[in-house]
């Protein structure tokens, strides 16, 4: 990056500068391809969308009034252009939220969960099993570091969904690493 | 904060102690709280271990060069003017401008296959579908045509022509709804890597 600040670049992708959309997409693509890929999960729609994304930042750049991060608003742009993916290809993933759904009580061993995580395929795999809903709360907080009320604002939902989301995905994980955990033999 | 409910508040809020986004009044109630608490000392263990797998198992591989050089192309082909008016209406406009001139096109190319004697096989639509006629470039993946049917929704009903035409339904757009359709011309025209020309029947 070249210290430019994301809120600074879009004032200026704003006023039509095309140096100033470059920069945003060098400086920003990984992170919004990223939260998009994890949401489609397939590369080459991921690449689809990430377009749509920065077509839309060139188009709209002059409606962000820097009520939020520029950042926050870019994601929620790519939930929207994601979410529209998800419904054109028939998932119906998106619309299924399983908040409601009780977790069974049975606590899992933290301890055995940790040291599965230390192979990524595993983490890879029970990520892989949370609905999209959690996945995608999780991978906000923990891959973008970003607030909950931010979190809120990109799915448009309230706080408090957020953090329900988060106490399912964290409990859906623990057991899924803890029982992938007890499976998996070392190969050495 | 030692009753129950106290301890569900902070749990609730430990995945964001550990990405460091809390408030500072948030932090301070949570920091109190883990000097009791076992349990939530543990799970702040596994949330911080948690962080550092995603981190690590992230796929961010894309490259901006292809991504950003197909950006830059479809921005120029818009006009100055659009950017003083709402992005949306200088899409429909082109999509109409797509319809118009393309479809006069191709409209003409469809012609000569009856001259020739050549016709698409294959069933008619229903009545009631969205037919494009489309012309995709000789170098387009079969990978590509599959992701941009998927992205529209749309499957192939007849074609090749003698001209390499092909007729694609568009399922999720309604005859009539003609905002759903320039979404999908739009899209269509996105793609000029793997699409040479767009007609609606």
């Amino acid at each position: 990056m070249n210290g430019e600040t994301a809120e600074a670049l879009l004032a200026r992708i704003a006023r039509g500068d095309r140096k100033a959309l470059e920069r945003f997409y060098r400086d920003h693509h990984n992170r919004v391809y990223a939260f998009i890929l994890q949401r489609v999960g397939e590369p080459v729609v991921a690449a689809e969308v990430l377009n749509d994304v920065m077509l839309a930042v060139w188009r709209q750049a002059a409606q962000f009034q820097g009520r939020s991060k520029a950042l926050t608003w870019v994601l929620g742009i790519a939930h929207y252009k994601a979410t529209d993916a998800l419904r054109r290809r028939g998932r119906d993933a998106v619309l299924t939220d399983l908040d409601d759904v009780p977790e069974p009580s049975d606590e899992a061993d933290a301890a055995t969960a940790l040291a599965a995580m230390d192979d990524g395929e595993l983490l890879r795999l029970c990520l892989g099993k949370l609905s999209e809903a959690h996945r995608v709360v999780v991978h906000l907080t923990f891959f973008e570091d970003l607030a909950y009320p931010e979190i809120a604002e990109i799915l448009a939902c309230p706080v408090g969904t957020v953090k329900t989301r988060m106490m399912h995905a964290k409990r859906a994980l623990k057991r899924c690493l803890e029982r992938a955990g007890k499976w998996h033999e070392p190969l050495s | 904060m030692n009753e129950p409910q106290d301890h569900d508040y902070v749990e609730a809020l430990l995945s964001w102690y550990v990405n460091g986004t809390l408030t500072e009044e948030e932090r301070a109630q949570v920091t109190a709280h883990l000097e009791h608490c076992g349990r939530c000392r543990e799970e702040v263990r596994f949330l911080t271990g948690l962080q550092q797998g995603i981190k690590r198992v992230a796929d961010t591989s894309v490259d901006p060069e292809l991504g950003l050089k197909r950006l830059m192309r479809e921005i120029d082909a818009e006009t100055p003017a659009r950017r003083r008016t709402p992005w949306w209406q200088p899409s429909l406009a082109a999509a109409a401008v797509v319809i118009l001139v393309q479809g006069v096109l191709l409209f003409n190319l469809w012609q000569r296959d009856d001259d020739i004697g050549v016709r698409l096989a294959g069933e008619a639509p229903p009545a009631e579908a969205v037919i494009l006629q489309i012309q995709f470039d000789a170098d387009a993946r079969e990978e590509e045509i599959r992701a941009l049917l998927r992205a529209l929704d749309a499957r192939f009903v007849d074609g090749p022509s003698a001209v390499g035409l092909y007729r694609i339904e568009l399922s999720g757009v309604t005859p009539g709804d003609e905002r759903a359709l320039a979404r999908a011309l739009n899209t269509l025209r996105e793609q000029r890597e793997i699409v040479r020309h767009v007609a609606v029947e």
